[in-house]
């Protein structure tokens, strides 16, 4: 069975090979370019001493040269989706179109092994993968963890463990769809569309509230709690004292004739006057891998649930 | 039935039935009953849609039955799938092959999955026919695709093969090619075949025993001798026909001016219920054909079930039923 999986993923495996090694060069070229400058721009001075002159500029330099990229990588994302849709669909809908299904499970094994020994190697294939696209990312987003933090999204949905869960994920609802539609195609579409249905919901409306969010409530003058630079920022907006969110427009209308005038402190006293803050909610850098292992345990308890549907329809239901 | 009451017979299946679809009225297959002896050639004829694919199905375990009972030298193959598959070679319609394989490929493919492979035999069948062993088989011939999955099955070294429709697409010469290659294949290694085909003129050489599936039920089953020699067509004066009609098993009627055939079905030994009496009436020989078109026409209820032994002891046809 395991060269027979081989046989007939090995041309797969050679294009993801190719695939990852090209990635792994774009990745590097990129990253080292990126560290260079981080270094001799003097991100790295003003990340290590914050007080350093013009450090504001050098920063926002810095992040204007290399935003595009970032936002680049962040097509990423869908690579889950296309493992699904291009190595997971067609598993079982493919074997069900041409009939080659009925060749393979008459052999002297049965169906149960056939589908067991595919899946634990496409799996261990999927997290070898995984595991270095993860390291390079890692490796590559380095410079902004001191920048962003790595409870952003843009980083955090590169590292830790959740990329090995949204990967697996979207495999098994590949795998399922092909098994349960039993055509290519329409399993292709529906493991795609399934897996942005899931991933993007959970991040954004999930995730930002795994735990109570904290809350920050200061003056343009940087009177009051701020969220540090590090954290995941979820909502900035205006409040009064009491909490109650207070529209932006009704803010500027009051306030902004002030704000041509004088400075941040003219800002200030129109806000105090009236009872309000800059407010916002975030999730401190500090929960990262709290929320890491909230957000991987739905996904594993998803995987769970989508195998063992394949394993009982491909046992019970396809005869 | 006990398990070894079935164990005699390559395959026994028992008021085997399959629907489809939850409400129970798609049947497939239904109320099959039907045991075949070690050591036969068997064709199973049936229009399309009588539920050959579907027998051929169960008893590889590819399906699962909905009522009744297969079992394949005496085990079920969905409830002990190991003790059926390494026994039982199945060749499915269209012979499937993973067409970026190459013949090499396929064969080991069966080595690493079955345990009585048989490499020698595959490959030098392939030497034989002048198969190229390393070509995808997705470019080869149609009939050499067929004998790629042909050598597969056979290298598995199984005491069963049942084939679907193996020689259906297949041009006259890859036809003979293959029915031989399996005909001495079964031969030289005393399997069991069972093949599904509606090609009746191949059947009649390859094969000794003949099972009718029609309208999803067993129609006729037995050996193509006893078959042939319990099958006759009276021919006589067409005033007497009604007469004479009434004390036989009537299968077929063909009427042509003044005179009427009818194709009946006697005792085993040959003695037609009746006709000795009647010195206006004559026998004449019915072809193979022509008995199992007489059975395909039957409508589902009316036709007569039958359940035909061995020629070697002759005895009548028992009814099933």
């Amino acid at each position: 069975m395991i060269w027979l999986t081989w046989r007939q993923h090995r041309n797969e495996a050679f294009v993801i090979a190719g695939a990852l090694a090209l990635l792994a060069l774009i990745i590097f070229i990129t990253g080292h370019a990126m560290m260079t400058d981080y270094q001799q721009l003097g991100v790295a001075d003003c990340i290590a001493h914050p007080s350093h002159p013009n450090c504001d500029s050098i920063v926002s330099t810095f992040e204007g040269q290399y935003e595009p990229l970032v936002g680049t990588i962040g097509w990423l994302n869908f690579l889950p989706g296309l493992l699904g849709m291009l190595i997971g669909a067609p598993l079982v809908a493919r074997e069900l179109e041409h009939g080659t299904h009925r060749l393979a499970w008459t052999q002297s094994v049965t169906r149960w092994r056939w589908l067991a020994v595919k899946l634990a190697l496409l799996i261990a294939g999927t997290l070898v993968a995984e595991g270095i696209i993860t390291a390079l990312l890692t490796w590559w987003f380095g410079p902004w963890e001191n920048l962003l933090g790595r409870m952003t999204p843009t980083l955090y949905d590169f590292e830790g463990i959740v990329p090995f869960a949204y990967a697996l994920f979207a495999l098994a609802l590949g795998i399922a769809a092909g098994a349960l539609l039993r055509r290519t195609i329409p399993a292709m579409v529906v493991a795609l569309l399934g897996f942005l249905a899931v991933r993007l919901p959970i991040e954004f409306n999930v995730r930002p509230y795994f735990q109570q969010p904290l809350v920050a409530k200061f003056l343009p003058n940087g009177q009051g709690t701020k969220p540090g630079p590090l954290d995941w920022e979820i909502y900035k907006g205006f409040a009064d004292s009491a909490g109650h969110v207070v529209q932006d427009t009704t803010v500027f209308d009051t306030c902004r004739p002030t704000l041509n005038v004088g400075g941040k402190d003219q800002l200030a006293q129109c806000m105090q006057a009236h009872g309000w803050y800059f407010y916002s909610t975030y999730q401190p850098l500090s929960r990262f891998w709290t929320f890491q292992t909230i957000e991987a345990s739905i996904f594993f308890v998803l995987i769970i649930a989508l195998l063992a549907l394949t394993i009982w329809w491909v046992r019970r239901r396809l005869s | 039935m006990s398990a070894d009451e079935y164990a005699d017979y390559a395959l026994k299946t028992n008021n085997l039935g399959k629907h489809y679809g939850r409400s129970g009225r798609n049947w497939a297959l239904r109320d099959c009953t039907l045991a075949l002896p070690t050591g036969r050639m068997a064709a199973l004829v049936g229009p399309n849609g009588a539920g050959k694919t579907t027998l051929l199905h169960l008893a590889v375990g590819l399906l699962t039955p909905s009522a009744g009972d297969v079992q394949v030298f005496g085990h079920s193959p969905q409830r002990e799938p190991m003790a059926v598959l390494p026994r039982v070679g199945f060749v499915a319609q269209d012979h499937p092959l993973y067409r970026g394989f190459s013949a090499a490929d396929l064969f080991t493919m069966g080595r690493k999955l079955n345990p009585r492979w048989d490499q020698q035999s595959a490959v030098s069948r392939m030497q034989r026919l002048g198969i190229p062993l390393d070509r995808p088989v997705g470019k080869l011939s149609g009939g050499q695709q067929s004998q790629v999955a042909l050598a597969m099955t056979l290298a598995k070294r199984a005491d069963l093969i049942l084939l679907d429709e193996p020689v259906a697409s297949l041009d006259p010469l890859a036809r003979r090619d293959f029915l031989r290659t399996l005909t001495d294949a079964a031969a030289q290694h005393q399997l069991t075949v069972l093949l599904s085909s509606h090609i009746i003129a191949d059947l009649e050489q390859a094969c000794d025993y003949l099972i009718i599936l029609s309208a999803s039920r067993v129609q006729l089953a037995g050996d193509i001798t006893t078959i042939r020699r319990v099958h006759v067509w009276l021919v006589g004066p067409r005033a007497e026909a009604e007469a004479v009609a009434r004390t036989q098993t009537v299968l077929a009627r063909q009427d042509q001016g003044s005179q009427t055939s009818l194709l009946v079905r006697a005792g085993a030994k040959g003695q037609e219920r009746g006709l000795a009496l009647n010195p206006a009436w004559r026998r004449q020989d019915a072809t193979l054909e022509e008995i199992v078109l007489a059975y395909l026409e039957q409508s589902a209820e009316s036709a007569p079930m039958l359940y035909a032994e061995d020629a070697d002891t002759p005895r009548d046809m028992e009814v099933v039923k």
